[in-house]
């Protein structure tokens, strides 16, 4: 299973160290190759930067947050076309957010309904690992 | 904005119709006794003036005593409506009856009804401006009597058409200007019958100030003030008017001091709109500010409450999966007891996990903020999998669940979400509330363009005292507070809500002791086709 998922990298964005540890760690060990960044403009540097598979992405988060980084990063010709994972506890009563959400592939999950194992599961589906 | 109305402003407006509809009363009393004992000065007031007709002087009595019976307060529907509607009729046809006579020149018999005998062989007829007066109460009444609002609307701007005329009328007697109190040949309207007929139109205006266009002037706020300050204005104008001509008529002055009056009543009369009224203008924004500062706190009440959950979901979740991990063995092995207490945690976890959601979902429905998204859903997949979650609580109290599925649910458009926090909370509830040994049976059906869901159980059920408290928020039974403390009491709340924000509905039956039934209603959105009902 480890080698099926190599070569894969994920970049997740979270300012939660303990989340960004759990998450990190959970992936890792499921084989992917991950990077980590602790706010919306150090991810969007390392996303433009060094092309992961796929995004997992904070909301609320200091310097930039998640909806201003998805912006900048939608309007890159790569960032277009890069699969989000909205990693967030809040709820999704955002016009704005909506709006993003329809920019590209994104998927919108509430950290708290869901176990570390259902999200690699949704991860490996997206990238077709499984 | 939901227009806010001053209801103690509209009943005393009602006092204010009925004190004005008994003087009308009076009035054609007066007249009546008038004709009776043959005395002048109640047929016609002042010599030089015409006198009132018989029909007229019984009209009155009638439109009084009918505007008494309508400014009844939740008059609803009842026995009195359809005596309104035989009074406005018999008021209608009198007036429509007198002017087929005047326009057609023919004598229906109708002036000669009552005191023929007291008018001899000279009848007096009502004035054609009365008989139009008489024709426009009666329809107007007739509207008026239906419980609805909008047929009151109809009605005020009947009466607003005839007030015109009676307007009319009555500045032909202040200005004593002939042409306007007569028509041709006929001799015009008598003075008191003037008088009763603006009063009549003001009673009627007044007795139901909460609907149509006479909601400006009971609305709260500072439309509603300027509304009527300005149309108190407009009185007092008038009837200073009406002095000063009479000054002058009497020669206490002349032409030029007139127009002197004239202009110091109506700059008198701005001065005290200025004065008085802009200053409690300042007063009620003093007023509607503080309003808005409890409204202010209230709200940000409900968004730290908002905040907080949002804030407790970041920890929870941290606990959540670091002891998800270590239950998978994804560090190393656990011992038996180690695993047995991590568990514990684990679902004390979650417990208040789903605690937070609630708490969030009722600040969401409180702030007003709760985003309904249809999508399309297979709600048969929802529902079961809600069903899945909750087997391992069925089968540690074996309860027998049971789901029954019917017509096509596999591609609804709902908001998977919401929709799924309905069903949740109510199955969630049954489960919970049911003593060991029970059953809970789901059914879903799908019919044309509605889903129509039972979610029931043979449980503790709802005392019969508190099921009209059951969708309240933080309500909680008597009878099972003791049994589960588990619950919010904030599920049948965000499960009602929801149902309300979709535009479906939410009931139920219960027997407590036997168990609860509840029906949920909810319209489906079909993306592309407009279906017929089936």
């Amino acid at each position: 299973m480890e080698s099926q998922n190599n070569g894969k990298k994920i970049l997740i964005i979270e300012d939660e160290l303990p989340m960004l540890k759990a998450l990190s760690e959970k992936f890792s060990r499921e084989g992917f190759s991950v990077v980590e960044a602790k706010n919306g403009q150090e991810g969007l540097e390392l996303a433009l930067s060094s092309h992961p598979d796929l995004i997992i992405l904070d909301l609320f988060m200091p310097v930039m947050d998640g909806k201003e980084m998805m912006v900048k990063l939608r309007a890159d010709e790569w960032g277009k076309k890069v699969p989000i994972m909205i990693l967030t506890n809040l709820n999704p009563d955002d016009k704005v957010l909506n709006e993003i959400l329809k920019s590209g592939p994104a998927y919108y999950f509430i950290k708290s309904k869901w176990q570390l194992e259902e999200l690699v599961g949704k991860v490996k589906k997206e990238l077709k690992l499984s | 904005m939901k227009i806010r109305t001053n209801n103690q402003l509209v009943s005393r407006f009602r006092l204010v119709a009925q004190a004005l509809a008994s003087f009308v009363c009076l009035i054609g009393i007066s007249a009546t006794l008038g004709w009776q004992f043959n005395v002048s000065i109640l047929k016609r007031i002042l010599p030089s003036l015409p006198v009132i007709a018989p029909n007229t002087a019984v009209a009155f009595i009638i439109v009084g005593i009918s505007i008494l019976v309508l400014s009844k307060k939740n008059r609803g529907k009842s026995i009195a409506n359809y005596f309104l509607w035989a009074l406005s009729a018999a008021i209608l046809v009198l007036g429509m009856a007198t002017l087929l006579e005047y326009i057609f020149q023919i004598n229906l018999g109708v002036d000669r009804i009552f005191f023929a005998r007291q008018m001899g062989a000279s009848t007096v007829r009502m004035s054609p401006q009365s008989a139009f007066n008489f024709f426009s109460i009666g329809l107007a009444m007739f509207f008026f009597a239906f419980p609805g609002r909008k047929t009151i609307a109809i009605g005020q701007a009947i009466i607003l058409l005839a007030g015109c005329v009676a307007l009319t009328s009555l500045f032909g007697f202040i200005y004593n200007i002939a042409d306007l109190y007569t028509i041709g040949p006929y001799k015009g309207m008598a003075a008191h019958t003037a008088v009763a007929f603006v009063l009549v139109f003001a009673s009627l205006l007044l007795s139901h100030s909460e609907a149509g266009f006479m909601q400006i002037f009971v609305r709260r706020g500072l439309s509603a003030v300027a509304a009527r300050r300005l149309f108190g204005a407009l009185t007092i104008v008038f009837l200073f008017e009406i002095l000063v001509m009479e000054g002058r008529r009497s020669n206490l002055y002349g032409a030029t001091s007139e127009s002197l009056i004239h202009l110091v009543v109506v700059a008198g009369v701005f001065v005290f709109l200025i004065f008085f009224s802009f200053r409690s203008l300042d007063q009620l924004t003093e007023a509607e500010q503080s309003l808005a500062h409890i409204r202010d706190i209230d709200r940000a009440k409900t968004e730290f409450v908002s905040l907080a959950s949002h804030q407790l979901r970041t920890p929870l979740t941290s606990v959540s999966w670091f002891a998800e991990m270590l239950l998978k063995n994804e560090v190393g092995s656990l011992n038996t007891k180690q695993k047995e207490y991590l568990n514990e945690m684990y679902s004390g976890n979650r417990r208040m996990i789903d605690l937070v959601d609630d708490l969030l979902n009722a600040s969401r429905i409180d702030m007003g903020v709760l985003v309904v998204e249809p999508k399309p859903m297979n709600l048969e997949k929802v529902i079961r999998s809600i069903l899945t979650e909750l087997d391992p609580v069925a089968k540690g109290k074996n309860i027998k669940v049971t789901a029954n599925f019917s017509g096509d649910l596999a591609s609804v458009e709902l908001d998977p979400e919401l929709t799924r926090i309905i069903f949740q909370n109510l199955i969630s509830n049954s489960v919970k509330y049911t003593p060991t040994g029970g059953s809970v049976s789901v059914q879903v059906e799908r019919m044309g363009t509605w889903i129509k869901a039972k979610v029931s159980d043979t449980g503790y059920g709802i005392q019969k005292n508190q099921q009209n408290r059951i969708f309240t928020k933080m309500f909680r039974a008597d009878n099972i507070r003791n049994k589960e403390t588990d619950g919010t009491g904030l599920g049948l709340y965000i499960a009602k809500a929801i149902t309300r924000q979709f535009g479906g509905k939410i009931s139920f039956q219960s027997e407590e002791g036997k168990g609860t039934v509840f029906f949920i209603d909810l319209p489906v959105k079909i993306k592309g086709t407009k279906r017929n009902k089936t």
